[in-house]
């Protein structure tokens, strides 16, 4: 006879202690040696966990009034400046949010831990003052037990799955999915794969709306779909909300990322019940059946080129191979501390002290996440770039200076065959001329700062800021030189 | 030959131009393999990896010498951690590694002290002492 549960009967169960749960780590071993009908018989419920940054993620917290009131328009909290576009004291500090004092250290992220763990936290707020409220400054030092209201409410939370990324570019990059080495020197994760909270429930049959949730330590809700939940590629998210005043600064974690900004590492653990064989079957699923894929982040592009196609059973394993390559990864959210939330989640149900609920609406299955409309389209390197004046590695200083002169520019890419081999600027020949240098290859530059077609101009200028240059030659991945972008052809953008 | 022992030399900017580590590892006779090296208008540091036999004698020649030497764990993960391993694919030496439970572990004698995982821990939980 097909097992079949009800949410009822199961917290029936948890009240009277004998509820069978599992971690979804053990739900897969079960699963895989005595197939999923043993495992619906024998499991009431499969607890998940997940622990990793989330940028989407702030609180909204109220501070009661002061006297005289003041109706706050700018407010920050341990420097870190909150959103204020509700009533006279209430406001939204989001994770991402840095103190300008201490950029990509301390952010609204540390703030929240730093409340969670009973931190004093140094309020400042102004306002232009109105008859009712007055006050128009106010100064002060409080402790989450001095607030009304503290909620974790996090926008996007616990991507069902996550891509991994690599770097093909010749330098390092600061990212968000971390520090990323050249030359696809390193790669990095994020999700605990068969840990997953929507990776157990991928139809969503009984999360959504009114989900109890272990959140940050305490007991949360999922409150919807997450933004830009994308069910039907299996990156589906959640909206959750908890009480902050419950939760534990162990599982909220204030994050620094170098060059990119701050975050906020947030636990998150759902119960999946097991209401027929379905789901004991969903909640078996191993790694090596998540699939994502392996991404260049060296490409700033909105789309970018994907590499391989892994699974999390290969994430875990601290290589991915990469064509003929061994590259290293690992993940930037925490494996430990999933595991950790799955088994805590799972004493709590256990010892009778959280009861899961019934869904008041499921997630959306139909959703689709779209790109931004923009209308204003935004130039790249190949669409700006001009073509290129060129000379071979032979030509002489002479023959370099009257390129220069004809052509009227600045800079010549020096070629082999079409491809990049250095490049010259009119100082380096003036150079040449007085120390007495003769041949191009003791002057040109070897070590060519260079930019791809579909980089895009702000990008183009942060890497010319960078190493101080007015000009970037615009070459394939095969080397070949295909036009330059100069200071120049900037300023004439700027002016259109 | 075992090359465990590191050692970091710092000279100060009256004895930097002397060839002390090469007339040391003559006279004592006895490779000792340099890892990198910072030179400065106060002087220089140098991180040395030295036979683990021979090591008590070779720097006690360069304190001999004048040149301070500093033994310690060149690397310390505090208590912020949280086992990501986002550190571990960016160890060129292994210094920092995850076992099965995920657990970051730091063998300190494999650092070379290059310094590539400070920033890139999210959780800042990485130091390197001065």
């Amino acid at each position: 006879m097909p097992v079949k549960r009800t949410v009822e009967e199961i917290n029936e169960k948890i009240k009277r202690g004998d509820a069978v749960v599992i971690t979804a780590e053990e739900m897969v071993e079960l699963v895989r040696s005595k197939g999923p009908e043993v495992a619906a018989k024998e499991v009431d419920v499969v607890t998940t966990g997940t622990f990793g940054a989330m940028c989407s993620s702030g609180a909204f917290l109220n501070f009661g009034h002061s006297d005289p009131p003041i109706k706050m328009e700018k407010i920050t909290l341990n420097g870190v400046e909150a959103y204020h576009g509700n009533a006279a004291v209430d406001c939204y500090l989001g994770v991402t949010r840095m103190d300008p004092e201490r950029p990509f250290e301390y952010g609204g992220g540390h703030v929240i831990e730093d409340l969670v763990a009973g931190k004093t936290i140094h309020l400042e707020a102004t306002a232009y003052g109105t008859d009712c409220y007055p006050r128009r400054h106010v100064e002060t030092d409080i402790t989450i037990h001095d607030l009304n209201q503290a909620i974790l409410c996090n926008p996007r939370n616990a991507y069902q799955r996550y891509v991994a990324a690599t770097n093909g570019r010749d330098e390092v990059i600061y990212t968000y999915m971390g520090k990323l080495l050249p030359d696809y020197g390193n790669a990095t994760y994020s999700g605990s794969g068969c840990l997953n909270p929507l990776s157990n429930d991928p139809d969503y049959e009984t999360i959504g709306i009114g989900t109890r949730i272990f959140l940050g330590g305490g007991v949360g809700y999922v409150i919807g779909e997450g933004t830009q939940h994308d069910p039907k590629n299996g990156f589906g998210t959640l909206m959750v909300k908890g009480d902050l005043k419950q939760m534990n600064p162990k599982y909220l974690k204030g994050a620094s990322f170098t060059k990119y900004g701050t975050s906020m590492y947030v636990g998150i653990g759902v119960p999946i019940p097991v209401l027929n064989v379905g789901l004991a079957e969903k909640t078996g699923v191993s790694d090596e059946e998540i699939s994502t894929n392996l991404l260049d982040y060296g490409v700033p592009r909105r789309e970018r080129p994907v590499l391989k196609r892994t699974n999390y059973k290969e994430l875990k394993s601290g290589t991915i191979t990469l064509e003929d390559r061994e590259v290293p990864v690992e993940a930037l959210s925490s494996l430990k501390v999933a595991r950790e939330i799955a088994l805590e989640l799972k004493k709590w149900i256990e010892e009778g002290r959280f009861l899961l609920t019934k869904p008041v609406e499921t997630l959306p299955l139909n959703v689709e996440f779209k790109p931004m409309k923009v209308t204003r389209e935004m130039p790249t390197a190949g669409s700006v770039m001009v073509k290129a004046v060129t000379c071979e590695t032979q030509e002489s200083i002479e023959g370099v200076a009257s390129k220069l002169i004809e052509h009227n520019v600045n800079h010549i890419v020096v070629v082999k065959e079409g491809c990049l081999k250095g490049i010259v600027t009119s100082f380096d020949v003036t150079k040449a001329v007085a120390l007495g240098k003769t041949r191009l290859e003791d002057v040109m530059t070897r070590k060519v700062v260079v930019a791809y077609p579909e980089e895009p101009v702000e990008s183009c200028v942060q890497k010319m800021t960078r190493h101080d240059i007015s000009a970037l030659p615009v070459v394939d991945r095969g080397s070949k030189v295909l036009g330059i972008v100069t200071s120049e052809v900037l300023t004439r953008l700027l002016r259109k | 030959m075992k090359f465990r022992l590191k050692a970091e030399l710092r000279f100060n900017n009256r004895i930097v131009t002397k060839p002390l580590i090469s007339t040391i590892a003559i006279r004592e006779n006895s490779p000792i393999n340099i890892l990198w090296a910072d030179i400065n208008d106060k002087g220089g540091k140098v991180l040395v990896e030295i036979p683990d036999s021979r090591a008590e004698a070779i720097l006690r020649a360069f304190e001999e010498e004048g040149v301070k030497v500093v033994r310690r764990l060149l690397i310390e993960v505090n208590e912020k951690c949280v086992n990501c391993g986002h550190c571990v694919t960016l160890c060129p030496t292994k210094a920092l590694t995850l076992d099965e439970s995920h657990t970051l572990k730091v063998d300190g004698e494999n650092c070379v002290q290059c310094g590539r995982c400070v920033d890139a821990c999210p959780m800042r939980a990485i130091t390197l002492p001065p």
